[in-house]
């Protein structure tokens, strides 16, 4: 008896000492150099930012360290881990969140508000649209320090190849879709190249079905109702139900596109070795085609806007990537000031350039290396006059996988544009709720 | 004198309860509590959430890809597991009773890499087998056959394929301890009186270990049923719903579209779905003994 009493009195002492083990340590090294863990996505160019601020972050602040977490992820896994990580790893300090996410995350109490009055740069360097932007309930959650637009890339020595005259300016859904038939019938593999699948999340969202559907006369959300049914909502999935008829991808092309790391092929396919003519995608990509083709990238890569569906304008997506702080850090000042670090004029202007992004920063755009360094990057700033963006409401990282679901079953050719939208509809309704919705 | 052993019993048994307890009994309650609440993992319902009561259920009932997934799921377990694992590892285990020691070595390590390996690299491999440029299309190319879009248009027969290939081992092994355990002197004296070799296997043998088929089913069903990193990585459930199974949609529900009371709805059913299949199992093979 006596030794039974004595053996589970052991196991309740080690079980716990076993649970704390790891935090104990963690505060033993803390006391003496205090911790900032920044978790980030596994983006080209993000490790030279990120180890560069934290260099110059920690020259400035002997006793702090910084850590820098990389999680490779795909684009979808990422957020979910964004939200995962906010809500339950107090071992994060500095996260990196899409922009799309903090809305919803805010609405959860899984950002934390940051003081920006006291950093005297977000009043001079960003414009107020962005400020705005970034303000709900009057805090700000989240600091940018990225933003982006989209459009067409072509290929001008394939398009030279199929008989298409360039430089190529479509100015409606029509004449896109008359190029891309050219460029099947000169037997180009992937004469349109799009992110359609729900494995590659956000970018099927924005990069297609929204850059479709922001050039017909509806939008997802109208006067804070979603617009779960609309004409335009047709034939955005109509437009990509056409392209399916055109039987322009087999299946092993499909198999291809629509994996979620096909971006590293198509940064091959497209620069490279013809097999692609036509790739709707964001200003970052610009990026990729001087890094395959260097000084010639233009002289093979152009890019031109999205034609509205009718011919009356174009259409572009912006978004952005931004530093957020998790609430439930420990260390949130220091946190902040490693974000003020990392998106200070330097860093703003290592990160841009190495990644193709558009800076939001006032500084940064005055800097002659920032226009020279990458032409495309200096034709779709321009594309910010028609560009939109996506509805700042909690309810759209839900309605996003709906989207991604409808585009997937449109574009692999299991599902009508019709078929498609309602099932779209039925789910919307049931995420938003009653009262939060309308058909158009 | 009897009461002390019953103390000392509990104490003994406290560690084990205590881990089933916070590692099985909890998390299953907490999910059927969070089944019935409309729980969000971002947005205003991760914070304010509450009771809906039946309506997740009732969502899933009228959910086509919910039934979508569920057939998925059937096909995946009748196909791979209770066919194909089952099957292959049976015919593996009997030829290898009368194999010589060196080829049963050699098979059985072969067979076992499968199942040691785990599953993302299991994905990993097929993927190098059956996509556009990988080996099977290479393979094919030499005898001039076109290259075929096995994740595509067969994307549900190459995770059964890829399934089979990492489970086999297991159901190998069961039968290979079963039928090691089969008295040969029944066998020898069935050939005596004149039983051929089908009805060896039908009449003597499979009959002497039903009840390792019984607890082998019942094992990779629910094996199977929870199969997640395999397909996730292989195909991610498509091309759209093709090779969505429970558990993926499930994911996709939770994790992708943020809506935990829903998904947790779906593991519950999923769970009895598990716990159905194996008492009915029981139930049939009962009747059989």
């Amino acid at each position: 008896m006596k030794k039974g009493l004595v053996f589970m009195m052991c196991l309740f002492l080690i079980i716990p000492s076993l649970m704390f083990a790891s935090g104990d340590k963690e505060a033993a090294s803390s006391s003496k150099k205090q911790n900032v863990n920044v978790v980030y996505k596994e983006v080209e160019g993000y490790d030279h930012w990120l180890t560069d601020a934290k260099a110059r972050f920690e020259a400035a602040n002997p006793d702090i360290t910084v850590t820098l977490s990389k999680m490779p992820s795909t684009e979808a896994d990422y957020n979910t881990k964004t939200a995962l990580m906010l809500q339950t790893d107090s071992s994060v300090d500095v996260m990196v969140v899409d922009s799309f996410l903090v809305p919803s995350l805010v609405a959860g109490d899984n950002l934390a508000p940051i003081p920006v009055d006291s950093w005297a740069d977000w009043e001079t360097q960003f414009s107020s649209s962005i400020r705005d932007g970034m303000t709900i309930g009057g805090n700000v959650y989240a600091l940018p320090y990225s933003t982006d637009t989209r459009g067409l890339y072509y290929n001008i020595e394939v398009f030279k190849q199929a008989g298409i005259r360039t430089p190529w300016n479509p100015k409606s859904w029509d004449d896109v879709i008359a190029a891309v038939a050219e460029l099947h019938k000169a037997g180009v593999e992937y004469p349109l190249w799009m992110n359609a699948s729900k494995a590659q999340g956000e970018a099927t969202t924005m990069q297609t079905f929204e850059m479709l559907l922001g050039g017909t006369d509806d939008w997802l959300y109208e006067n804070g109702k979603w617009v779960v049914s609309s004409p335009g909502m047709i034939s955005a999935l109509g437009f990509l139900e056409r392209i399916q008829d055109m039987g322009i991808y087999s299946n092993s092309d499909l198999a291809v596109m629509l994996d979620a790391n096909s971006y590293r092929v198509l940064n091959e396919k497209f620069p490279l070795t013809g097999e692609v003519g036509i790739v709707l995608d964001g200003n970052w990509k610009g990026a990729d085609w001087i890094n395959a083709l260097g000084d010639t990238a233009t002289d093979v890569i152009a890019v031109t806007p999205m034609p509205n569906e009718k011919g009356d304008g174009f259409s572009s997506m912006s978004g952005g990537w931004t530093l957020g702080i998790s609430p439930l850090s420990k260390k949130q000042d220091i946190a902040f000031a490693f974000i003020q670090t990392a998106v200070d004029k330097e860093g703003s202007l290592a990160l841009v350039n190495m990644t193709g992004d558009m800076t939001v920063r006032k500084d940064v755009v005055s800097e002659p290396s920032y226009m020279s360094f990458n032409p495309y990057r200096a034709v779709m700033s321009s594309f910010t006059e028609f560009t939109k963006f996506r509805p700042g409401v909690d309810a759209y990282p839900s309605v996003s996988i709906e989207i991604q679901t409808a585009v997937e079953s449109v574009v692999s050719g299991q599902m009508t544009a019709a078929e498609a939208a309602s099932v779209y509809a039925r789910n919307v309704k049931s995420i938003v709720g009653d009262g939060n919705w309308i058909e158009k | 004198m009897h009461k002390h052993i019953v103390r000392k019993a509990f104490l003994f048994l406290a560690p084990a309860v205590l881990l089933v307890i916070l590692f099985y009994t909890i998390p299953m309650v907490t999910s059927v509590f969070y089944s019935f609440t409309d729980k969000a993992l971002v947005g205003a319902k991760s914070k304010n959430w509450g009771f809906v009561g039946f309506q997740n259920y009732q969502k899933m009932f009228s959910d086509q890809f919910f039934w979508i997934s569920l057939k998925n799921t059937i096909v995946l377990l009748v196909c791979s597991a209770i066919i194909g694992q089952q099957v292959v590892g049976f015919f593996l285990a009997q030829m290898m009773e009368k194999a010589n020691p060196l080829i049963r070595k050699m098979t059985g390590l072969a067979v076992l890499l499968g199942w040691v390996t785990p599953e993302v690299v299991v994905s990993f491999i097929f993927f190098a087998f059956f996509n556009k440029e990988g080996s099977v299309n290479s393979l094919l190319g030499i005898f001039g056959f076109s290259p075929i879009a096995w994740l595509y248009n067969y994307a549900m027969l190459s995770v059964i394929i890829a399934n089979i290939w990492r489970g086999t081992a297991f159901s190998m092994l069961m039968f290979q301890s079963a039928l090691d355990n089969v008295d040969t002197s029944i066998k020898e004296a069935a050939v005596i009186d004149g039983a051929g070799k089908v009805q060896l296997l039908t009449r003597i043998t499979l009959p002497l270990i039903s009840g390792a088929i019984l607890t082998n089913t019942i094992l990779i069903t629910l094996q199977t049923l929870g199969l997640f990193g395999l397909i996730y990585a292989l195909t991610g459930g498509g091309p759209g719903f093709d090779t969505t199974t429970l558990p993926i949609y499930m994911y996709n529900r939770a994790f992708s579209a943020y809506q935990l009371g829903y998904g947790t709805a779906m593991a519950i059913i999923l769970l009895l779905f598990g716990i159905g299949l194996s008492l009915s199992y029981m139930k049939s093979m009962k009747k059989q003994l």
